[in-house]
This record gives structure tokens, sequence and C-alpha cells, in this order.
């Protein structure tokens, strides 16, 4: 009943019939290609104990293999023949981007289990499913209700389900440039803010090259959707370079993880630092604080608590943990102990205090005990205090 | 909690094959009243003519397209309305004011005419159909 003229025999030269399928000459490039294709993902899954992040590049694999494959159906004719299997095929051509950036992820930032709102990035593959939708619908009967019947066999509603246009590539094409950018903002989030070591270096620079290899496909998929508006052009060759780059990517990875040794893979295997802050962020943050501590004196407060200085720079507890961590290089208790000790050191070379107690300078300095401030005083200045204010006396009493 | 997920989704795949055999057994016409739309239809177009043969066979609709010899199922929806199972295309039959189906209207809106109203395709008219598409389409 569909037209003659968009059959797929006028569009492809059949050059062999082999069980009363037609296939061409790209037709078998493709298909070699796809199965190459397929065997490398399958080595690849099996390797991804050694290295994890490689199945969600098997995956992406995976994944336009079998769009290869689904289109070389309708184009084979099988489909047209066999229309019933058609609701039996999935479509996930929207889960390229989403892998695309799994992947980059897992290979920053280390391969950790999805979370639930993870999941959510795959939802537009609910787009692709309109063969299994109408099938549902029908087998349940709601398509054979009159109201339904009647807007189904609409004129409008089967031109939007089934005539072909620009408007059923776009989403795919949003899908991969956004995941592509959004990847491609990791890596140089990366490279600008953080020194990662040789392993994720490298890894760093293969991710550019494979998002670059991506961003040409996407090229030429926009060239296709043009070409395609401008003269109904099928778009049957860009499949070659999709499957083409399929094969150089299980190819360069396979290599890649054949020459790494055993303690290679567990050095690589290390868990990362998560980065919160930029650079520019962290300096800021860090400015801000020493401020607070040196302008406000907060540490003489002996109540000062990780959550009243985090809420005094408006970031969350988890944060100043972390830029403490990570940019300062102290945890939070000896960051403010050493301005504790900067203080009662001041206080033990002043005369004019000589007659307090050193219990009462350590709770004047914002100690809660007396070990405590001696713990500390000893571990940042190396003596204890007592030690400490009678090194001063006699130097005092010659100079006097 | 895994087990109650997996316990649930078998209990809601059960119910849904259930309720589609229901339904699908509900939503059918009996050989009678389908042989009311079996016959040939024709679409011309640009100086060409293209056939569609639609027949009953294990009391449902089937048709045969005349340039790929294809053979597909129609699935009953309501009224005069079908459905091509697997494709989702609707198919539309159209009547006279004597109420005989006389054309029929595809998914991209095609009108194909009834041209031999009285008469259901034998296998012989079958092959004489496969004859009539190889001279319309010498690239077949």
């Amino acid at each position: 009943m569909v037209s003659c003229i968009n059959h797929p025999k006028y569009i492809s030269y059949p050059i062999l019939v082999i069980m009363k399928v037609s296939l061409s000459i790209i037709d078998f490039i493709i298909l070699f290609l796809a199965l190459q294709g397929l065997v490398m993902a399958g080595l690849l899954f099996y390797s991804s104990k050694k290295i994890s992040s490689n199945r969600w590049l098997a995956s992406f694999m995976l994944v336009i293999i079998s769009i290869t494959l689904v289109m070389e159906f309708f184009n084979s004719d099988l489909a047209w023949k066999y229309p019933l299997a058609i609701p039996f095929i999935p479509i996930l051509r929207m889960a390229i981007g989403p892998l695309t950036y799994f992947y980059t992820r897992s290979l920053i930032y280390g391969d950790n289990a999805l979370k639930r709102k993870d999941y959510l990035h795959f939802l537009p593959l609910l787009m692709d499913t309109q063969p299994q939708l109408i099938s549902l619908l029908y087998y349940s009967g709601i398509l054979s209700i009159s109201g339904v019947t009647r807007v189904y066999s609409s004129p409008q509603v089967q031109h939007f389900l089934f005539s072909g246009n620009v408007l059923y590539n776009l989403p795919a094409l949003c899908s991969l440039l956004i995941y592509a950018g959004l990847s491609y903002s990791h890596i140089r989030k990366t490279l600008q803010n953080t020194e990662p070591s040789a392993y994720k270096l490298r890894d760093l620079q293969w991710l550019k090259t494979f998002l670059y290899a991506e961003f040409a496909l996407i090229a030429v998929f926009m060239t296709v959707i043009i070409l395609t508006l401008i003269s109904s052009w099928n778009n049957y060759l860009l499949f070659i370079p999709a499957i083409s780059l399929v094969y150089w990517l299980g190819m360069i990875t396979y290599a890649r993880q054949g020459k790494m040794t055993f303690t290679d893979v567990a050095e690589y295997n290390k868990p990362p630092v998560k980065i919160h802050f930029t650079m520019a962020e962290a300096q800021k943050y860090q400015q801000q604080l020493y401020m607070l501590m040196k302008a406000d004196q907060l540490y003489l407060n002996p109540a000062l608590k990780l959550d009243v200085l985090a809420g005094k720079l408006m970031i969350s507890e988890k944060l100043l943990s972390s830029l403490l961590n990570q940019h300062v290089g102290k945890n939070f208790n000896d960051f403010v102990n050493e301005y504790r000790v900067q203080e009662a050191q001041k206080k033990l070379a002043n005369p004019s205090l000589n007659h307090f107690t050193i219990a009462a300078i350590a709770a004047d300095c914002g100690f809660n005990s007396l070990a405590t401030f001696q713990r500390c005083f000893k571990q940042f200045t190396g003596s204890t205090p007592s030690q400490y204010q009678n090194s001063l006396k006699p130097q005092n009493h010659y100079t006097a | 909690m895994k087990k109650a997920w997996v316990i649930l989704s078998t209990l809601l795949v059960i119910a849904a094959i259930c309720i589609a055999m229901i339904q699908s057994s509900r939503y059918t016409l009996t050989r009678q009243q389908l042989t009311a739309f079996a016959g040939r239809y024709e679409m011309q177009n640009k100086g060409y003519s293209a056939y569609v043969d639609v027949m009953v066979k294990n009391e449902a609709l089937e048709y045969i397209n005349s340039w790929d010899g294809y053979q597909r199922n129609l699935g009953y929806l309501s009224g005069d309305d079908f459905m091509v199972k697997g494709l989702g295309w609707s198919v539309k039959f159209g009547r006279n004011k004597n109420h005989a189906v006389t054309y029929l209207t595809a998914f991209d809106n095609t009108r194909w005419t009834k041209i031999n109203r009285d008469s259901s395709i034998t296998q012989a008219a079958r092959w004489k159909l496969m004859i009539d598409s190889s001279k319309l389409h010498p690239i077949l």
C-alpha cells in the first residue's frame, strides 16, 4: 500500500539475491563492519572486568551496530516482507548521547553505579517505541474503540506517524549534540582544575579524540538531514562512517588495554577524588575563609563547628570540607586550632597577661579543654605552652 | 524489594497477555462480513497503475501489493477501519449509497478504487497478479 517509489528497491541496486534478500556492495561492507564491531564490542564487554568503563563503550558500540542492523532490516526488504517482526525490534538511537556521556563520566570520575536520576537520561528512548505502542494499543483493544479509531485513522495523525520528515531525526541530532557538548565540557573542566595522573591524562586525551570523532559523525548526520530536506536523498551512506567509527573504537580500546600490566590496571582503577571547585572558585572561597578567620576571629568561639563556618561562607558542609582538604591542605580541626595556637602564642608572649593561667589563655583562645590546647600547641610549635612561656621569660628579664 | 518487583511485573505481563487475547477475540468480523471488503483495488498515478488485492484468509483480511508481491495482514479496528499489522498503517474502506465497498483509503491518504467488486482472489488470480506486476514494474 506504500507508494512504490519509496520502496527500497528503487533506491539501492540489488546485485545479489540471497534467500530473496536484496543486498548491494554497500550493504555487504556495512554488514561486514557491523559484524567486526560486534566481535569487538563482545571482547570489550568480556574484558570490562578489568576496566569497567569499557562496558559503556561496548554499549555505545552495540547501539550503533543495532541501529545499523535495523537499517539493513528495512533496506533489505525483510521489514516489508515480515512486518509482524517490526514491533519486536527496538530502536535505540536516543541512547547514543547518554552512553557517550556516561562513558566520559566513568573515565573521569570512576565507574560508579547509576543513581535513580541517571536512568532518566534514557527516557527519550520512549520516543522511538512507536511500533511497540501501536501494537500494544491494537492488541489491548484500545485502538478498536470507535473514537480512538477515528482519531488514529485521520489523515493528520497518519501523516504525523508515518510520513518521514525532518522532525524524525531532529531529536536524535539534538540529543547527540547536547551529550557530546556536555561530555566535552567535563573534560575541559577536569583538565583545567586538576592535575590528573598519567593514566587519567591519557584517558582525557583519548576522550577528546573520541568526541572529535563523534562531532565529525554529527556533522555528517547534519549534512544528511539537510540533503534529505533539499533533495529527499536517502541517508543510507551515513552508516559507513558510523560503523567504521565502531570498528575503530573497538580496535583502539582493545589494543590500549592490551598493553596495560596488572599494576597499571590496579593504579588505573583507583577511585579519583571528586572535584567540587574550579581553581577560581576555590581561590574565592579561600580568601573569604581567611577573611572570616583573621578579621572576624571566628576561631575564638569555642562552639565553632564545620556547619557554622559553612553557613558563614554560604556553602554546604561537604563543600567546605572538600575546600579545606583539597585546597587548604588541612582538616577543619587543624585549620581552626592553628589560628587558636597562634593567638595563644601572642597572649603567652604578652607580659601584661602573665598573671593569667595557661588554662585561662587556652579558654580565651577558643579551646574547650586544656589537654587539647597542650596537644595542639605541641603539634604546631614543637613545644608545650609552659616551655614556650619559659623560653620567653629569661629573654624578657635579660632585656629588662 | 527486588522480588516484589519481579512478581509485580510478571503479573502485569500475564494480565496484559490475557487482556490482549480477550480483546483481540472481541474485535473480529465474520467471514461473510469480511468478504465484502475482498477484491482488487487500483490506483492510477502519472500514467501507471498499481494494484492491491484484498482477500479473506483464516477469518481475517490480507492484501498483496502488485509491486512487491508481499502479503500483509490487516487487523480489524472498528467500523470499516483496519490497520496493517506490524506497520500500523491505517486502511479505511469506503462504501457507496448501496452500502457496497467501492474504495479504500491508505494511510498516505491515497484512494484506491475497487475494480472487481464481486470476486474474491483465487491462487490463479494471484499468479496473474504477479505477472501483471512484472509487466508494470520491469525492475522486479
